[in-house]
């Protein structure tokens, strides 16, 4: 892994960091449509916890996950830093609660790593590299499978099922 | 999509308009044939269907539509009224174009039979038609022109060269670019018929491989009866106006035998460049042959309209629910209220009009008449009649029935089902069995369109047998879909009929009628939120009413709270809500919790249970019961509080939450909060459903 200054030919990608307690995660810029304030959620019944309701953008209805019952981190109380971040995923927008936003930052393609097998709260699979920036270590989040779009429900179904 | 693919899907579109305007116009013409301009109407649309196939090429259908055209032209010119067999042959003919399309549109190599057996008895009747037509389209043309022929004497020379010309004017007019125009002057000499020729050889053969074909025969010559020989030709000159695909070689060869100076043909140039004297009245003709649209009926002038695809609709439509909740919030804003000047005050009142203006308007662009639909039911009510052989009097009522577009789409083939199930099962099977019943012979279809309480009503009536309340119970018990000892009112009874699985080919034979697939039907008009009312009076027949919401996009709702949460109920499946007192309430051990409602056993169903929400109100005498219809029978659902009656628009909540059954959508209320929608079909317990 390369430390030095970028070159011409390296690549640059633009992340949204966000911090779920003390870690740093980020997200594809692209996929980021816009952040707001933490506002208020109808909760909608029949699904998992993570999934706290539906939230009215602009008079969109929209679902929103609250990302640290996502990645079985305890909840938290919102305050004035708790933000939702909306993301595109397969043409439709989903918030993302997270604890607050931190910046956007240029993570050069050679600064990614493959994601480590341990030491994180969340389950690998969400991570799509690891990058150092600085100090800090920033986990690349893999949207799509942070939250296929079946999966909500197709999770509560299951629970059902072996519920009964 | 490229270009050309746009293009043709344009086609594709307008052709299906033109095909879909056809069928409802053949059938108004059926009724009643006199009516040029709907016969010219006609005439258009398959004009610009022609133009349009043969552009695509969709050879096989511009050829159909081609002599369809013609014989829609010949009537059209004529003014010759159309025989009853005749216009039974048009009616075939807007199917077989409906068939063809279809053909064309998929590519599919093989054409329907009728396709050729249609396009025979076409080209047929044209020939028989320009055989028999000579006299006919004389007088006709003398009618057409009857300012001029009055000018004239009968039998005149005079008169026939004015003839002819009129003859060549009017074939000017039906003068389409392939077809050319020959005068064809015939002068065979006396012995002609020596030489084993005579003047209706060559008509004969004209007749075969032209289109249109006049004659004009000069009598003048001929010999009185003593000095008559009949070995002798005595007419001097017979003169020919033929219209034609053949080239002027090929119209030559025919009179190959001839002497030269026996025959002679001028080839007509098209009506533009004609003298000057028949100028104006050759340019209207052509005018009217060429640009079929702006036709002589000035009186319906078409409308000007836009195509405007109706996702840019629906977007239009989601900005002005924004717009009408951002409005209320400004003007309940209690800040702003507070503000005590009246110039502000004046705008925020005009801001609201102005936002309930267009929030009106934006509503009726999706709206149109049930008319189209209607007049398409009209063709369906006459097949129906004629193959099941049975006399049906079609009522139609409330035409201008605004409903929202993408219901009237998906309207069409449930109402299609409900006539023919109405006519082939609905009336009695023949007349006599009408005449015993003490009604009319011919059986009665009402089909009407109208508004109730915020409701539209689509109804279809049929004055037949009505249904057997007993015979539907009793299969319905040996179908298995209701236990014997069941309580059934009137029309939950009726509504049997529409339970999957009630229908089937055995079913419909056995019972007093009522079958196919009315679960189909049942489903899709569930799918526009709507629901089906069946109501019958055996021995006077049976009312099928669809009643569904004014439009799509919004519903009238029920706000209910259950706990923190607010939910909504759709208006349409409330039964009535209250409160229960307690020894109406009974727990059935095993079975749940019921409600006995003046002598029915209602199941009550906990909102707060089935989403699991924790409320304080525990007992259902403390609480409300809402009592709601749904496909398995009346459930009485049970919440905290009614909060009121509103209209709301219905938003999805998106993929990843469409699969929960309860809830069919979301509504923003006034205050920016959102309140889901349930489905009260899904809300029966689960202990109830494994019970089944």
């Amino acid at each position: 892994m390369s430390t030095e200054p970028n070159t011409s030919q390296s690549k640059k990608a633009r992340y949204l960091t966000f911090f779920l307690g003390d870690e740093q995660y980020g997200i594809a810029i692209e996929r980021v449509k816009e952040i707001i304030a933490m506002m208020k959620i109808t909760a909608v019944p029949k699904t998992p916890q993570f999934m706290r309701g539906v939230i009215n953008l602009r008079g969109s209805i929209i679902p929103v996950v609250d990302t640290r019952l996502r990645f079985a981190m305890p909840s938290r109380e919102a305050d004035m830093h708790t933000a939702i971040i909306i993301v595109e995923i397969d043409k439709i927008n989903i918030g993302f609660i997270v604890d607050h936003v931190e910046e956007v930052a240029s993570i050069d393609e050679s600064n990614l790593s493959e994601p480590p097998k341990f030491g994180s709260y969340i389950d690998t699979d969400f991570i799509s590299a690891v990058a150092q920036m600085g100090e800090n270590v920033v986990m690349i989040l893999d949207v799509l499978k942070l939250f296929e779009a079946d999966e909500i429900v197709d999770l509560e179904q299951i629970q059902n099922l072996i519920e009964d | 999509m490229t270009k050309q693919e746009q293009v043709k899907a344009i086609f594709i579109e307008e052709a299906g308009e033109i095909v879909e305007k056809l069928d409802v116009d053949i059938i108004r013409f059926e009724e009643n044939s006199n009516d040029f301009n709907l016969l010219n109407e006609i005439f258009r649309g398959v004009h610009t269907l022609k133009g349009n196939a043969n552009a695509f090429g969709f050879t096989r259908l511009g050829e159909f539509v081609h002599h369809f055209e013609d014989l829609l032209d010949y009537y059209r010119s004529t003014k010759e009224s159309i025989e009853a067999n005749n216009l039974e042959l048009f009616v075939e003919s807007v199917d077989v174009v409906k068939e063809v399309m279809g053909c064309e549109l998929n590519a599919i190599e093989q054409l329907p039979q009728s396709y050729t057996e249609c396009l025979e008895k076409i080209k047929r009747l044209l020939a028989l038609k320009k055989n028999i037509s000579k006299p006919m389209t004389e007088q006709n043309s003398v009618a057409e022109l009857n300012d001029l022929a009055s000018e004239f004497g009968l039998s005149s020379l005079e008169n026939e060269e004015n003839d002819i010309e009129k003859s060549i004017k009017f074939h000017q007019a039906l003068q389409t670019d392939e077809l050319n125009l020959y005068k064809i002057d015939l002068n065979l000499d006396i012995d002609c018929y020596k030489r084993g020729f005579d003047y209706f050889i060559f008509l004969k053969i004209l007749s075969e491989r032209t289109n249109f074909l006049e004659s004009f025969f000069d009598m003048k010559n001929v010999k009185t009866i003593s000095e008559f020989k009949s070995d002798e030709n005595g007419i001097a000159n017979v003169t020919v106006v033929v219209l034609t695909l053949q080239r002027r070689e090929d119209i030559e060869e025919i009179f190959e035998f001839l002497f030269e100076h026996e025959f002679h043909i001028t080839q007509i140039e098209p009506a533009v460049i004609k003298k000057a004297d028949i100028k104006i009245e050759a340019a209207l003709s052509t005018a009217f042959q060429t640009a079929p649209s702006p036709a002589p009926s000035n009186a319906n002038a078409p409308k000007s309209t836009i195509r405007i695809d109706t996702i840019k609709l629906d977007e239009l439509f989601d900005s002005v629910g924004e717009l009408v909740i951002t409005q209320n919030f400004i003007a309940q804003n209690e800040k702003i209220r507070s503000i005590e000047d009246e110039a502000i005050n004046r705008t925020i009142e005009t801001l609201s009009k102005i936002t309930k203006k267009i929030q009106d308007r934006v509503m009726s662009l999706r709206m149109i008449a049930i008319k189209d639909t209607f007049e398409k039911m009209k063709r369906v009510v006459r097949d129906t009649s004629k193959k099941t052989l049975k006399e049906v009097h079609l009522i139609v009522q409330g035409e201008d029935t605004e409903i929202d577009k993408t219901m009237i789409d998906s309207l069409s083939d449930p109402l299609i089902h409900i006539i023919r199930n109405a006519i082939d099962h609905g009336l009695e099977s023949n007349s006599d069995e009408r005449l015993r019943a003490g009604k009319n012979a011919e059986g009665v279809i009402a089909l009407r369109a109208f508004h109730k309480s915020g409701n539209i009503v689509i109804s279809v009536s049929d004055d037949g047998r009505g249904i057997n309340k007993e015979r539907v119970l009793q299969k319905a018990i040996e179908r298995g879909i209701i236990n014997e000892n069941e309580n059934l009112t009137d029309s939950q009874i009726f509504s049997l009929i529409m339970q999957p699985g009630f229908s089937t080919a055995e079913a419909v034979s056995d019972l007093s009628g009522r079958g196919v697939g009315l679960d189909v039907v049942k489903t899709s008009i569930e799918k526009l939120r709507g629901k089906i009312e069946i109501d019958s009076d055996e021995g006077c027949g049976t009312t099928f009413s669809i009643v569904l919401p004014l439009t799509l996009a919004i519903i009238d709702g029920m706000l209910v709270r259950t706990a923190d949460e607010i939910y909504i109920i759709p208006t349409l499946s409330v039964v009535e809500s209250f409160r229960p007192e307690k020894e109406i309430v009974h727990i059935i051990k095993g079975r749940g919790e019921f409600v006995n409602l003046r002598g029915e056993c209602i199941p009550i169903i906990r909102l707060s249970t089935v989403f699991d929400i924790k409320t304080q109100k525990m007992e259902a005498w403390e609480s409300i019961l809402v009592c709601v219809e749904t496909e398995g029978g009346r459930i009485a659902v049970m919440i905290d509080e009614l909060l009121g009656r509103q209209q709301v628009v219905i938003k999805t909540l998106g993929k990843s939450l469409a699969k929960i059954k309860e809830i069919s959508g979301g509504a923003i209320l006034g205050n920016g909060d959102i309140a889901l929608i349930l489905n009260v079909d899904e809300l029966r317990p689960l202990n109830e459903i494994s019970h089944v």
